[in-house]
């Protein structure tokens, strides 16, 4: 019998050539015969990253000479800062438990009174008499419900591609071209803040630099930025008497000629009797 | 107009206008070969059976006097559309093995705008949907490992709290 899976594999590569990224998370998530198809097809690889330069990451003078200019679309999730016209890069925390995710709260772009309503796509703030009221609607805020089996976490954060450029950049130069000539200079660190979030007002942490090689996977990418997270949020215990119910992590690339800045809020779940835990395995 | 004559799979005979029937590449081309005459003799379609032969004429009836696709045309699949006109929507409102069939069948047939068709539906299809909705209407076995599996459990529950 014909169905999708038993199609021959170029049959599957046209179908899957119409499908979005996010439709592509979820394929991929569906069995391994498919995710392999999706994950080891060049050509569908593509529809998975964004030229840096498109997303409004200011890399400075580095942004001509970057070697690998496509970064992963899982890290930008197109919810735009208004105030500072960055993007916010999102990746939810837990872990295909999308339901539990309905309500960003009082995220640094809102406050306990006004709820980003992740399954619906809108905002609502509330009112006098306590009611939550639908305020405007955020098509651009779409949230990815993605397990940590995903095969698509061992795509590299950063990529190039073959295909012609429709600008005029120039020839793509050496890593050493681009990050310089000494170790240190060589590996391209992630600046990351950590913030704790109580429900009412957000309480900054830390902050530190995160390795970022070429070769470095989405999947590492996260893990590594929630080990960061974890470890500083173990100092940080007081701080989350109030935690708010929904729990995950957002990241948003900053602005920062150079660097490649990202914020890191995390929203603890509150359980019962027990501590507060992050829930990433 | 000339008529040939097509011999499915499951050995159903079916007279098509030759025009028709040249919408088909492989069929352009076998054609081409013999020289244009196959009045007396039916061409084997052997990868493909009455009903979904059937079906694919009817398709190429109604396609017959549409343009030859552009050999060149945009493989840029970030910029492929998934819009599909109205009598092409009605025409793959059939059953799922109907519907692969059909995509096999305009792949052997070397039918690029019914295969399109064919896919563009396929992708409609996966629009919008969870994996395990994704699962549900194709009938896809979940095969990642039992850890995998019991970490989807453990979320599951979770989410349940």
């Amino acid at each position: 019998m014909a169905t999708l899976v038993a199609l021959p594999r170029e049959l599957q590569i046209e179908i899957f050539s119409y499908i979005s990224f996010e439709d592509q998370v979820s394929v991929c998530q569906t069995c391994s015969s498919l995710g392999s198809v999706l994950l080891s097809t060049p050509s569908l690889a593509e529809v998975r990253y964004v030229k840096i330069r498109d997303i409004g990451l200011n890399l400075g003078d580095r942004d001509t000479h970057i070697s690998q200019p496509f970064l992963h679309r899982m890290l930008d999730r197109e919810f735009p800062n208004y105030e500072t016209k960055c993007r916010m890069l999102v990746y939810t925390l837990e872990d295909g438990a999308k339901s539990q995710l309905a309500l960003l709260q009082g995220s640094p772009y809102g406050s306990p009174e006004i709820f980003y309503d992740i399954l619906n796509n809108d905002r609502r703030e509330r009112e006098e008499n306590g009611e939550l009221r639908l305020k405007c609607q955020h098509h651009s805020i779409r949230f990815l419900d993605i397990a940590s089996y995903c095969p698509m976490l061992h795509d590299p954060f950063l990529r190039s591609f073959s295909r012609p450029s429709t600008d005029e950049a120039p020839a793509i130069p050496t890593a050493v071209d681009h990050f310089g000539s000494t170790t240190e200079e060589y590996q391209r660190t992630i600046k990351y803040r950590h913030f704790i979030n109580n429900g009412s007002w957000t309480l900054y942490v830390g902050e530190g630099l995160l390795p970022l090689e070429e070769s470095t996977t989405i999947g590492e990418f996260i893990q590594e930025v929630m080990a960061m997270a974890v470890e500083k949020a173990s100092t940080a215990t007081d701080n989350f008497s109030s935690a708010t119910m929904n729990s995950n992590t957002v990241i948003m690339a900053d602005r920062e000629a150079g660097t490649w800045k990202l914020l890191v809020t995390m929203y603890m779940k509150k359980e019962e009797g027990q501590e507060q835990k992050i829930r990433w395995t | 107009m000339s008529t040939i004559k097509l011999l499915s799979s499951d050995n159903a005979e079916l007279a098509v206008d030759k025009e028709v029937a040249e919408r088909s590449i492989l069929i352009k081309n076998m054609l081409e070969d013999v020289g244009g005459d196959m009045s007396d003799q039916a061409i084997p379609i052997p990868n493909v059976n009455e009903a979904v032969l059937r079906k694919v004429i009817e398709w190429c009836e109604h396609h017959k006097s549409d343009p030859p696709p552009p050999a060149d045309e945009d493989s840029d699949s970030r910029k492929k559309s998934t819009d599909i006109e109205e009598w092409d929507q009605k025409f793959m409102q059939v059953d799922q093995e109907m519907l692969f069939e059909i995509i096999l069948a305009a792949n052997y047939l070397d039918i690029k705008p019914l295969l399109d068709v064919g896919c563009k539906t396929v992708a409609n299809m996966i629009k919008g949907k969870s994996p395990e909705e994704i699962r549900k209407t194709f009938n896809i076995q979940n095969d990642f490992t039992p850890e995998e599996e019991d970490q989807i459990r453990r979320e599951n529950e979770w989410a349940e709290e």
